[in-house]
């Protein structure tokens, strides 16, 4: 039994080696980004951090040093919570900033591909922004540049948002309409109060121009996002079917040995 | 129950033979698939190798004896030559003391090639090394002639090509050639000798033969990189190819001449060009080896040959 489980490990062994692709690479798959939710915790009157995909109530979390330990670059966070104001500070770009009820929060990061500033929140945001998603009456400034900002809003458009920067495509719509879609606002020159825009005209442009095209959401690089250089490898496909051919030869006679 | 027990054991034990003997069929008849899938692809490359090296060995050829019968008419030209431009100065000798110079023509070696085949841009070849092969110019699909041979038949070996933003005319300040790290050692299979200083040494020397001239180059920098991610922000030295401003040719020159395996000694200065020769190696994923030289001199220019 015990040379039986060897040779069906061999085999194993010799089926992985058959399967490796020409290169003779085998690739991890990237680590699937962390999400972390910061709360505000009313018993203990202080922000608390669990990485976890939604608020354990059972616990009061960490204190947020954790946090700043615990974070990497393409992570996800949630801050959540209508407390004293939060001032945080992450040396890491973000995949995902989502901010709910929050009173006053200050967010300073590397970067952010997808902002989302709900309902009833207010939020200082410092980083770029790739795409800024900001619901009915929330309150913003973000203070560098945008790339894409949508502002939504069911069943009213109220967002008050002002930009430091530059945005490249902002829209204000709700459920059944669009009010808005404007290109290339100057630096500094965005904002809209309580749904009315108030920058001047001059500042921004009505059409699309090349660099203001709404960009698409870029998802994470893959490791296949590589320059475009032709591949100049030599194909090992032949050698790894002569090692699996030996390898099954090797088994089969000792297979056979065992058996006679 | 003693009996049963045997009889169980002896029933077990009839079983595992019975699954050993299948298993050992199953694994001869894997491994033989195997070995005759390896032997195909292997005799395959093997005959399609031998034919796109004999078209090869037909061009080489071809070039050796224009080269040889350039050589021998070589003192009928310049006999020639000369007595025309005694015609010459004795019609006009009551103006001109002087003939003009004339340009040095030669017939290009490898016009054969250039006529067999409409996308080949130039002959590279290394003295005294086996990269001696046509470079393949298809800007309308760059990887063409990647895994074909010559005449566009199918070979793992393919061709060397000569990268799509790379020109020839007009020529621009750097040209990229790629070619398959082959362990035959066909194609670029033996430049990765060049990571040897004392190879370096006795090989220093490239020429490109194009359909105007021959361009010599000296092996300036040798070195490892790889294909970077798109999003990457560094050196990469297959991104280079015009040089307009002196940071642009700084750039590429300093990162070539700090990333190089030695010192070869050989200086540029804007205006200088370049030749990089690149292949797959694999200290890393993507890797490449490069080996690139500058441009000493283009002096043998070639008499048009198309018409």
């Amino acid at each position: 039994m015990k040379s039986f489980k060897k040779f069906v490990s061999l085999v194993a062994a010799t089926a992985l080696l058959a399967l490796l692709p020409a290169e003779n690479t085998l690739t991890a798959s990237a680590a699937e980004p962390a999400r972390h939710y910061v709360k505000y915790v009313d018993s203990i009157s202080e922000w608390r951090y669990q990485q976890t995909q939604s608020w354990d109530d059972a616990s009061t979390g960490r204190e947020l040093y954790y946090l700043k330990e615990n974070i990497k670059d393409g992570d996800i966070l949630v801050i959540d919570g209508t407390g004293s104001s939060l001032n945080l500070e992450l040396p890491v770009s973000l995949s995902n900033l989502t901010i709910k009820n929050t009173n006053s929060a200050v967010v300073t990061t590397k970067g952010i591909q997808d902002l989302y500033v709900l309902q009833d929140s207010v939020a200082a945001i410092n980083g770029d922004i790739s795409n800024a998603y900001v619901y009915d009456n929330a309150t913003c400034n973000l203070n560098n540049n945008v790339t894409n900002l949508i502002l939504y809003g069911d069943p009213v458009v109220k967002p008050t948002v002002v930009v430091a920067g530059t945005v490249g495509y902002a829209k204000i719509s709700d459920a059944q309409k669009v009010y808005y879609e404007f290109y290339s606002f100057e630096a500094g020159s965005f904002s809209i109060k309580e749904g009315i825009m108030k920058t001047d005209t001059s500042k921004y442009s009505t059409t699309p121009t090349a660099q203001s095209q709404p960009a698409p959401s870029q998802p994470p690089a893959s490791s296949s996002d590589y320059d475009d250089v032709p591949k100049t490898g030599d194909s090992s496909l032949y050698l790894l079917l002569f090692a699996a051919s030996a390898l099954f030869f090797a088994g089969g006679y000792a297979l056979k040995r065992k058996t006679a | 129950m003693k009996l049963l027990h045997y009889t169980d054991s002896l029933t077990y034990n009839i079983d595992m033979e019975k699954m050993r003997k299948i298993i050992t069929i199953l694994l001869c008849i894997l491994g033989t698939g195997c070995l005759v899938a390896a032997g195909f692809l292997l005799i395959h490359r093997i005959l399609s190798d031998r034919q796109s090296e004999a078209v090869f060995d037909d061009l080489r050829a071809s070039a050796e004896s224009r080269l040889e019968s350039s050589q021998a008419s070589d003192s009928d030209v310049n006999t020639s030559t000369e007595a025309s431009i005694e015609a010459f100065v004795a019609e006009d000798s009551t103006e001109a003391t002087e003939p003009p110079p004339l340009p040095e023509l030669f017939d290009n070696p490898y016009q054969d090639s250039f006529l067999a085949n409409e996308d080949m841009a130039a002959w590279l070849q290394i003295p005294d090394t086996d990269i001696d092969y046509p470079v393949m110019w298809t800007p309308r699909d760059e990887n063409y002639y990647l895994y074909r041979d010559f005449e566009g038949r199918d070979n793992k070996n393919g061709c060397l090509i000569l990268d799509t933003d790379s020109s020839l005319d007009p020529l621009t300040t750097n040209l990229i050639i790629h070619g398959h790290n082959m362990r035959s050692g066909a194609m670029f299979g033996n430049l990765t000798d060049y990571e040897d200083f004392s190879f370096y040494e006795k090989h220093k020397q490239i020429s490109l033969y194009t359909e105007e001239c021959q361009r010599n180059y000296e092996v300036i920098a040798v070195f490892r990189s790889q294909v970077y991610k798109k999003s990457d922000k560094v050196f990469k030295f297959y991104k280079f190819f015009q040089a307009d401003t002196q940071e642009e040719f700084d750039d590429f020159y300093n990162n070539i001449k700090q990333l190089s395996l030695y010192d070869t000694g050989v200086t540029a200065e804007f205006g200088d060009r370049f030749l990089t020769l690149s292949t797959c190696v694999y200290h890393v994923e993507q890797g490449r080896f490069v080996v690139v030289a500058k441009e000493v001199d283009s002096t043998t220019a070639y008499l048009p040959f198309r018409d």
